[in-house]
């Protein structure tokens, strides 16, 4: 039995109308969410014949929900070749609020436009939520975009990451 | 269940994979290998390719001594070094399910800090 905790305003997200999107990924790996919706810790229970795995991957589904991903896109990660990475920023900015919030912008940009970029060329689902850039793809699509992020966090402009990204995407 | 149940100590870092399979104390290893005695290049050693191969390894192993079924405790590199699993940790898992070991619960037993070591990187954060 494993447990993760998600900020307050995800939980609503996971739980769904009605309990509708806890009751689709219930069904979907057989396993059982137990949400305490005070404290925000989520526990993935799985049936003693049930598969270990999938309540491996529903604990990813849950935190992806939490970093700010949809249960849409969070539900890739119940596809075994899909995983999940969670960038802290600030491993990047230190403790500084001010940085923090440069940070966020500069990795989403203008109405989205780095985000976007990032995400066609990378092939990566990116959401960006409090101090992490969360990162959904294949292996290959989350390290590009990994090294996309770590170059926007270390300072680099936005240029520069661009062309590495095109550079990932001819050399696929 | 009759048969011969065993531990599979998964540590899987984002630069390798190790594999050790012990008995129940955990102190007799009965077969054990790694992301680089199956891969030759030094990044591959954490890709789920090479968690594979080691966990195929480790299954042939496993089947010789008559071990049908194992408890996975999984480990990412922990303490203040953070994070979890590495990529390689579900490959395995699923490796191994698939040469026919019974899994038959996962564990994550990452070590967490209780706000122990300082990690790396200043004031203006980890700087590459």
């Amino acid at each position: 039995m494993e447990y993760v905790r998600i900020p307050q305003r995800r939980i609503g997200v996971l739980i769904g109308h009605d309990g509708e999107t806890r009751k689709e990924f219930e069904v979907a790996t057989g396993c059982t969410l137990e949400i305490d919706s005070r404290t925000g810790i989520v526990r993935v229970v799985h049936p003693e014949q049930g598969d270990a795995l999938l309540a491996l991957q529903l604990l990813a589904v849950v935190r992806a929900i939490g970093r700010g991903f949809s249960p849409e896109t969070a539900r890739e990660l119940l596809d075994p070749e899909t995983y999940l990475e969670v960038i802290d920023i600030r491993d990047h900015t230190g403790h500084s609020r001010k940085r923090l919030e440069r940070m966020r912008g500069r990795v989403i940009g203008r109405n989205g436009k780095t985000r976007r970029i990032i995400e066609e060329q990378s092939n990566a689902r990116v959401a960006v939520q409090g101090h992490t850039v969360a990162l959904i793809g294949s292996l290959e699509a989350v390290d590009a975009a990994k090294v996309a992020l770590g170059m926007l966090l270390g300072g680099a402009e936005h240029g520069s990451v661009y062309h590495y990204l095109e550079g990932h995407r001819r050399s696929r | 269940m009759s048969e011969r149940w065993a531990v599979a100590h998964i540590f899987a870092s984002h630069n390798n994979v190790i594999i050790t399979v012990t008995d129940a104390t955990g102190a007799e290893t009965i077969a054990k290998c790694s992301g680089g005695m199956v891969v030759r290049a030094q990044r591959e050693e954490s890709r789920p390719h090479a968690a594979m191969l080691a966990a195929n390894q480790v299954a042939d192993t496993l089947k010789e001594r008559g071990i049908g079924q194992v408890q996975v405790r999984l480990r990412g590199a922990g303490g203040k070094r953070g994070g979890n699993p590495g990529p390689g940790a579900q490959a395995a898992i699923r490796a191994l399910t698939r040469a026919g070991i019974r899994i038959t619960r996962i564990d994550d037993v990452t070590p967490i800090p209780h706000d122990g070591g300082k990690p790396k990187g200043g004031r203006r954060g980890r700087r590459v």
